[in-house]
């Protein structure tokens, strides 16, 4: 089967999205920092009426922050009844893919991103590295639940001593 | 009227109709030689399957196109063929060597057919025998099908039984009326729609479908553009099927009638490649929208689906909005006290943890969480005690483009869709402006004389279409007329003039709103607006900025323009002060704030623990947002202000750089857990596009968790 992908790039490495799960790509602009969130994310931006999250690919991917240029893209992602801005160097492509002709990630395959990746592709000997956005996503609610509950313990103990000292 | 000869479209139909085949004999070739290798796992397989999908659509296609040029025989033998492949996808019906010798057969008939057209002498072939051998196959596996089946049903599961009957009894009398009346201005359509044809159209109007007649006249100038018969049959058959598609033949041109049942409206740009004639215009009632959000938003939907007044306003009674926004305040209080309950038990949970579970604690636990329901009910009634339906916006129009037509000398024919799509009352209010002015200006400057129309190709009459529809939690309000549309040249030569825009810079249809929107930009006829109402473009897009909407512009030169409103269903509205922390601006929601003061710093006390200020009978706590936010900070010792808060007789300060201003802002919700932390209520947009933080003051101040946030 043939597969629309959106192609965007980070650090000279071109990854792959499937295009369904792309809802519009947009200009990186007026992102307002929110604080006390994890380092990966940007902040918010305004669109079409709704507060979406910026995430920064490259911080997340491990690949030193870059500020802003007139390439950068935010690829807005729909998925899991969640929209998502991904802030790229660039977004430009739009392809075809077979999907029998995605392989698996290669075992000496190393680099930003690849525990992200669900297959890699090479048209025309460019390497493409699809992405499984799922497992993006996967990732960040597990390490919030970590900091949710690390929180909570800490609210907890917090509590109960001064009510120690009250008592 | 350009005129498009009948061999050309027989021409392309034959040429389509012909790749079809090709293809479909190329596809069941392989099916065939995928039989003898007997390879039916791994990759082999999941090929077979996309072959099966490519000729399913193979056949429909040629379904529609034999349908659109009249060819009975080969639209019913595809519609067969469709079937078998269906019954294969479905894993119904299991290919061998019967099924492929079935398909071949039959697709030899479908070429002949199809060749028959262009050739006078020839016979087309009877699909009698080859009908029959197919239905016997899938006879055999129990699955008949009758030719005739082709309406697809329609979901309406929102109805209950005594909803669809009344909507059934109410419809019985209506629809033969309005099919009538609108097809007295189409005679030629009418005398080609026989009894059978008017049963199904019932039916599809009595399954809360809407329904439509779409009269399309291809000419050159559309195909160059890729307007064709084939890709409107694709729009309209996307969210709906097309119950009959009459083709127009008169001497020497053609024209295509379809009636079409439709579960979504029609997509407005299809009013201005086609005469689009609505039966029926209260589809808000029956329409659902897509995709169901939240519960909250369940709610609202069936609020329109069952409490639409069909007697508006003799059993309401009248309720100051701001009485309603008390009890939402109310409301939310409560929502917070029992978070407070929630905690506690939480806590005495983990301390039974040990011991044996209590019956009482478990019985606490479940009437927690049927106070969280209640209290979520509670919440969407007093939202839905403020909807009410857009008509209240809608019903203004009428009025005006009658009035502005007259004055125009214009043709204008005012389509209204969605009315009773419910809305906030405040949105309502502040909707009514903005739209009145982007109808006054399609009339003006969109829409042309009659004489301009004619000249153009275009009916006399202008097509102006006023929706209202659900996306989501989200309403979406469509103004498309079938004008000239917007000549960007002239856009681009007026902006360049005012120094707007360089030359080298290019107008395209992300900025194209920008520019005629920018202050002071018209490139109207100054007369035009002389009627006293041109408050421009520019407070247009204000207006439902701050209402929380965004708005979208397409044009296209010749053909018209489309607005497109996205507004949220329901909005809270804030008096807040905006305030600047370093390089931030932030929201404070006023009702939060006892008192703003300026501080000086050398009156400020530092202890170990903080910062006090001498305040009063009692030293204030003071609190920087730079501290909790981990911000930058420069240049300590200038003069701050402190916005005070209180919470249970305690009091503290925040301390900001600047207050900016005092002013209404619409809350947005910051739902995605990534950035939804404590202390920040939502987020609004002042109207330059820039999110906004709103803090939640108190939250900030008191709650334990600012130690976290300080620490982490």
């Amino acid at each position: 089967m043939v597969e629309p992908f959106i192609i965007f790039s980070i650090d000279g490495a071109s990854y792959a999205v499937r295009s369904d799960q792309v809802q519009q790509v947009e200009v990186v602009e007026n992102v307002t920092p929110v604080p006390n969130t994890p380092d990966f994310v940007d902040g918010i931006v305004y669109l079409r009426g709704k507060v979406v999250p910026v995430i920064n690919l490259r911080t997340r991917f491990g690949v030193e922050r870059i500020p802003y240029d007139i390439y950068s893209r935010l690829v807005v992602i729909d998925l899991e009844q969640r929209v998502i801005g991904l802030a790229v160097d660039t977004a430009r492509e739009f392809i075809h893919l077979e999907s029998n002709q995605i392989l698996p990630v290669p075992e000496s395959l190393s680099g930003p991103g690849v525990e992200y990746l669900e297959g890699v592709h090479s048209k025309e000997e460019r390497l493409i590295l699809v992405i499984n956005l799922h497992r993006l996503l996967a990732k960040q609610e597990k390490e919030q639940l970590l900091k949710d509950m690390e929180n909570r313990d800490f609210k907890r103990e917090l509590e109960s001593r001064s009510e120690e000292s009250l008592s | 009227m350009n005129e498009f000869p009948l061999e050309d479209f027989i021409e392309d139909f034959l040429q389509e109709s012909n790749e079809h085949l090709q293809s479909i004999n190329q596809n069941l070739l392989i099916l065939e030689k995928s039989l003898s290798s007997k390879d039916q796992l791994g990759e082999a397989n999941s090929s077979r399957i996309s072959i099966i999908n490519d000729l399913f659509r193979s056949f429909h296609t040629l379904k529609g196109l034999s349908g659109m040029v009249g060819l009975r025989p080969a639209e019913e033998l595809s519609h067969l063929m469709e079937a078998v492949l269906r019954e294969i996808q479905n894993s119904e019906l299991e290919i061998d060597q019967e099924v492929i010798d079935r398909l071949f057969e039959g697709t030899k008939t479908l070429k002949g057919i199809v060749s028959s057209i262009n050739d006078s002498e020839a016979q087309a072939p009877d699909i009698a025998d080859i009908s029959k051998s197919i239905n016997r196959l899938l006879l055999k596996h129990q699955t008949p099908i009758t030719p005739t089946k082709t309406t697809e049903e329609a979901g309406f599961a929102n109805i209950s039984a005594s909803d669809a009957k009344e909507v059934k009894e109410k419809s019985e009398e209506d629809i033969e009326t309005i099919i009538r009346r609108e097809l007295s201005e189409h005679p030629d359509v009418d005398g080609k729609l026989d009894k059978k044809d008017l049963e199904h159209l019932k039916a599809a109007y009595q399954s809360g479908n809407l329904l439509y007649l779409v009269i399309f006249s291809p000419s050159t100038e559309k195909a160059d553009r890729g307007k064709n018969v084939s890709q409107l049959r694709d729009q309209l058959v996307a969210d709906g099927s097309i119950l009959k598609s009459i083709p127009l033949i008169n001497k020497d041109s053609v024209q295509f009638a379809f009636f079409v049942s439709r579960t979504k409206p029609i997509p407005v740009e299809v009013f201005q490649e086609a005469v689009v004639v609505p039966f029926r215009e209260d589809f808000g009632e029956h329409i659902q929208p897509e995709k169901t959000a939240e519960p909250e938003t369940e709610i609202f939907k069936r609020a329109a689906v069952y409490e639409t007044p069909s007697h508006p306003r003799t059993t309401s009674v009248r309720v100051d909005l701001e009485k309603l926004d008390e009890i939402l305040r109310i409301l939310s209080d409560l929502v917070v006290t029992r978070s407070r309950i929630n905690d506690q038990v939480l806590k005495l949970g983990a301390q039974l943890n040990n011991s044996a579970r209590i019956k009482p604690f478990e019985n606490l636990e479940q009437t927690l969480g049927q106070m969280d329901r209640n209290l979520r009910d509670l919440r969407a009634a007093v939202t839905r005690a403020r909807m009410v339906p857009l008509s209240e916006v809608f019903h203004h129009m009428p009025l005006a483009v009658r009035d502005m037509t007259r004055n125009q000398k214009k043709e204008v024919r005012l389509i209204l869709e969605g009315e009773q799509t419910q809305i906030d009352k405040v949105m309502v209010e502040r909707l009514l402006d903005p739209l009145m002015h982007l109808v006054r200006n399609a009339i003006t400057h969109g829409i042309e004389t009659p004489a301009e129309r004619i000249a153009a190709g275009k009916p006399a009459a202008g097509s102006l279409v006023l929706r209202g529809v659900w996306e989501g939690d989200q309403i979406l309000i469509e103004l498309a007329d079938d004008g000239r549309g917007i000549d960007i040249k002239q856009v681009k030569e007026k902006a360049v003039e005012l120094g707007l825009l360089n030359k080298d810079q290019n107008i395209d249809k992300n900025n194209l709103l920008d520019v005629i929107s920018t202050h002071g930009f018209s490139t109207l006829d100054k007369a035009h607006l002389g009627a006293g109402r041109g408050i421009g473009m520019e407070v247009v897009i204000q207006n439902i900025r701050s209402i929380g909407g965004t708005i979208e512009l397409q044009s296209t030169l010749g053909k018209g323009t489309i607005f497109r409103l996205l507004m949220p269903l329901t909005l809270t509205i804030l008096d807040a002060i905006i305030v600047r922390v370093g390089s931030e601006r932030y929201a404070v929601p006023r009702h939060s704030v006892e008192e703003v003061i300026e501080i000086d710093p050398a009156q400020i006390v530092k202890i170990e623990s903080g910062e006090l200020l001498p305040f009063r009978q009692s030293p204030l706590t003071l609190i920087r947002l730079t501290d909790l936010f981990h911000m930058p900070v420069d240049e300590k010792d200038v003069r701050r202000f402190g916005i005070i808060c209180s919470s249970s007789e305690k009091l503290a300060a925040l301390v900001v750089d600047q207050l900016v201003e005092m002013r209404e802002v619409v809350v947005r919700a910051v739902q995605d857990p990534l950035v939804s932390k404590p202390g920040i209520f939502g987020a609004t947009d002042l109207g330059d596009g820039q999110a906004v933080l709103i803090l939640d003051v108190p939250a900030l101040l008191f709650s334990k968790s600012i130690d976290e946030l300080l620490q982490s």
